[in-house]
């Protein structure tokens, strides 16, 4: 089975990031990157599907050299090889550029499946993962919390978070699926998965390569964004103090009811 | 010049810290009581084997290892900044079990056992199955080492040994002891260390053994005494040459000294990153109290010291990897982060006030341990002796 997964690189969330002066990026420097938390499920899933059917995983991701030790990561989990799409004509797209050159890269490797996270965590836009399978002609299932692919590798059923409830459905492969919290406990890569990543293959492909010259990156991108708004500051808490437990109860419901006016 | 991790670090250091928040900080929480603040009981054993033949699968364990004898052969730097997240994940006591390291797992020492001692005690080891322990102080014999009294006399094809070990780190959990002990009485004006003492793996349950767990300030129950009362060794136990046992040993107390020079560094980042999050957060007078100049200040001034004793460390590290002894490197930085780690904590226990004084913050408990950094693996008089031999005092 051909297993393909996309994974996007972002900062940490534990990362306190500053917005630049032009005011519509964050300040690149002193950041802590690493894989998306959702991308990790894709990643975990895709190994799992490997491991049960058998194949190969290939890793596409687009980004700056920085985005090297994340495919690194992938690769040191279990991943057979990688795609980086790295070139500045990549930068400053939108979900419609980035989707193009990665649906392009993905035609390479021609997947049975593939998997994505279903939202990235620092754009927060949904949207790369629908828009590839869109432009790869994929069958998708987004926010999928279960999947069982038959044995034959031709069809797979997949269970979808939604809210307040869930919807199963059933898809022809191939197909894309975006992965949720609870599809899987992602591992984390062995010291031999690190030494063995080293050697494993990550192939640079340009915007030419793909036939996509002018189409990817800012060149490409239909959307822009002009504005980052910051963060409210948080205001600082609040603390009862009371005699007792239930005067400290009573002054909580009585400020629910009357400040706050929640009750 | 480059401070920057290489790429095998820095992916090291991130399976790493998976590694902890998977398999042994949701154990921690889980078993918080039984803990008990970081005490080393048979139950505690167990769990932390658990984690020790995890992290076995994942090949941390054997990380500090050099590739001989089934470790990864990784740089100083490296292993190093592994004991760094070790030592600021904020883990009790289970973050032990991680890597292999001294007292309990196979330490480089064991490069001194021939191909037969290395499948009865490195084998085990490297698997997790077994731990040790270093058998050396004694109660008269500390930083001196050369007047330990422990005495093997030749029987047959046994040595029998007498004497006693204090001190010993996880002797009371330990399957076998690493044991220094003479030999041969030293002459007038001889130095036992060349040609006096031998080194012994002796079984914990050989007849005539005896421990008894030593209480500490750390309340960690990891110290124990060790009696030896006409303890029979097998020959075949005598590793390395006999009567130069501890010049293997002194090789591998100066990897001791980075690795707690690390954990210092790492333990004081932890504290003061909790400190500072109090002083964020906890209100006074109507602002957080990390406004007022008299809390951010000396938060500031912590943050200095931490930055020196880390980038002390690691270059330390670094000459260790360009094949310098750096002698007098590893006891500044084992004798500057101990003091660093033992300033943090007792500024953030005065940050945080009363909470930081109750056991339910882990502040007062790096406060006790952070102490015994300037004890063990060489007092900190002793690492001063070293530096200013180095300066040729």
């Amino acid at each position: 089975m051909k297993i393909a997964v996309i994974i996007k690189q972002t900062p940490d969330t534990e990362t306190v990031v500053k917005i630049n002066d032009a005011g519509n990026d964050i300040v690149g420097t002193g950041v802590k990157y690493v894989m998306s938390p959702y991308c990790e499920f894709a990643v975990e899933e895709a190994l799992r599907t490997k491991e049960k059917l058998g194949g190969e995983v290939v890793v596409v991701s687009l980004g700056p050299d920085r985005v090297l030790e994340t495919i690194r990561t992938a690769l040191a989990m279990g991943c057979d090889r990688a795609i980086h799409l790295k070139d500045p004509a990549y930068e400053g797209g939108d979900g419609q550029a980035t989707a193009k050159a990665l649906a392009a890269a993905l035609k390479t490797v021609s997947p049975d499946i593939v998997f994505a996270g279903k939202q990235a965590i620092d754009g927060d836009q949904s949207q790369v993962a629908v828009r590839v399978a869109e432009l790869a002609g994929l069958a998708q299932a987004t926010i999928v919390t279960a999947l069982e692919i038959a044995a034959d590798g031709k069809t797979a059923k997949a269970t979808r978070r939604s809210e307040g409830g869930g919807e199963v459905v059933e898809l022809k492969l191939p197909a894309l699926i975006s992965c949720e919290k609870g599809l899987n406990e992602p591992r984390y890569a062995s010291l031999p998965g690190i030494m063995k990543a080293k050697k494993k293959e990550v192939k640079e492909l340009k915007p030419a390569e793909l036939g996509l010259e002018g189409q990817v990156g800012a060149a490409g991108a239909k959307a822009k964004r002009v504005k980052l708004l910051p963060l409210a500051e948080r205001k600082a808490g609040r603390r009862i103090e009371a005699e007792t437990p239930e005067a400290a109860a009573a002054e909580l419901v009585r400020l629910l009811r009357e400040e706050a006016k929640v009750l | 010049m480059d401070f920057a991790f290489d790429d095998d670090t820095r992916l090291l250091c991130e399976a790493l810290r998976k590694f902890l928040k998977t398999e042994v900080l949701p154990l921690e929480e889980k078993h918080k009581d039984l803990l008990d603040g970081g005490k080393m009981s048979d139950e505690v054993a167990r769990i932390g084997a658990g984690i020790r033949k995890k992290a076995v699968e994942a090949g941390f364990y054997t990380v500090h290892l050099p590739k001989e004898l089934g470790g990864a052969g990784l740089p100083y730097v490296t292993t190093t900044a592994l004991r760094e997240e070790i030592a600021m994940s904020g883990s009790v006591i289970l973050g032990l079990y991680v890597i292999g390291d001294p007292p309990c797992g196979p330490t480089p020492l064991l490069m001194l056992c021939n191909d037969e001692q290395r499948e009865r005690f490195l084998k085990p080891l490297v698997a997790g199955d077994k731990t040790t322990c270093f058998a050396l102080t004694e109660p008269g014999a500390g930083s001196d080492i050369s007047s330990i009294q422990t005495m093997a006399v030749r029987d047959g094809d046994d040595w029998v040994l007498n004497g006693s070990k204090i001190y010993i780190s996880n002797g009371m959990h330990a399957d076998f002891f690493q044991v220094f002990a003479l030999t041969k009485k030293p002459g007038p004006g001889e130095d036992a260390m060349f040609g006096c003492i031998s080194l012994f793996m002796v079984d914990a349950d050989s007849p005539g053994v005896e421990r008894k767990l030593m209480k500490s300030m750390g309340g960690d129950d990891f110290q124990a005494e060790i009696t030896f009362k006409d303890v029979r060794v097998p020959a075949s136990n005598l590793v390395g040459d006999e009567g130069f046992g501890f010049l293997g040993a002194a090789q591998w107390l100066s990897g001791e000294r980075l690795m707690m020079a690390i954990q210092a560094v790492g333990l004081a980042r932890y504290a003061l990153a909790f400190g500072t999050e109090w002083a964020k957060t906890r209100m006074a007078f109507g602002k957080p109290i990390g406004k007022n100049q008299g809390v951010s200040f000396p938060l500031a001034d912590c943050a200095t010291q931490i930055e020196a004793a880390r980038w002390l460390t690691y270059r330390t590290a670094w000459l260790l990897d360009q094949g310098e002894t750096a002698m007098t490197e590893l006891a500044m930085a084992k004798v500057f982060a101990a003091d660093v780690l033992g300033k943090v904590a007792d500024q953030v226990m005065q940050t945080l006030g009363g909470i930081g004084y109750m056991a339910e913050h882990p502040i007062e408990r790096i406060y006790r341990m952070a102490r015994v950094f300037r004890i063990g693996g060489g007092t900190s008089e002793i690492q001063r002796r070293l530096i200013a031999k180095g300066l040729g005092l």
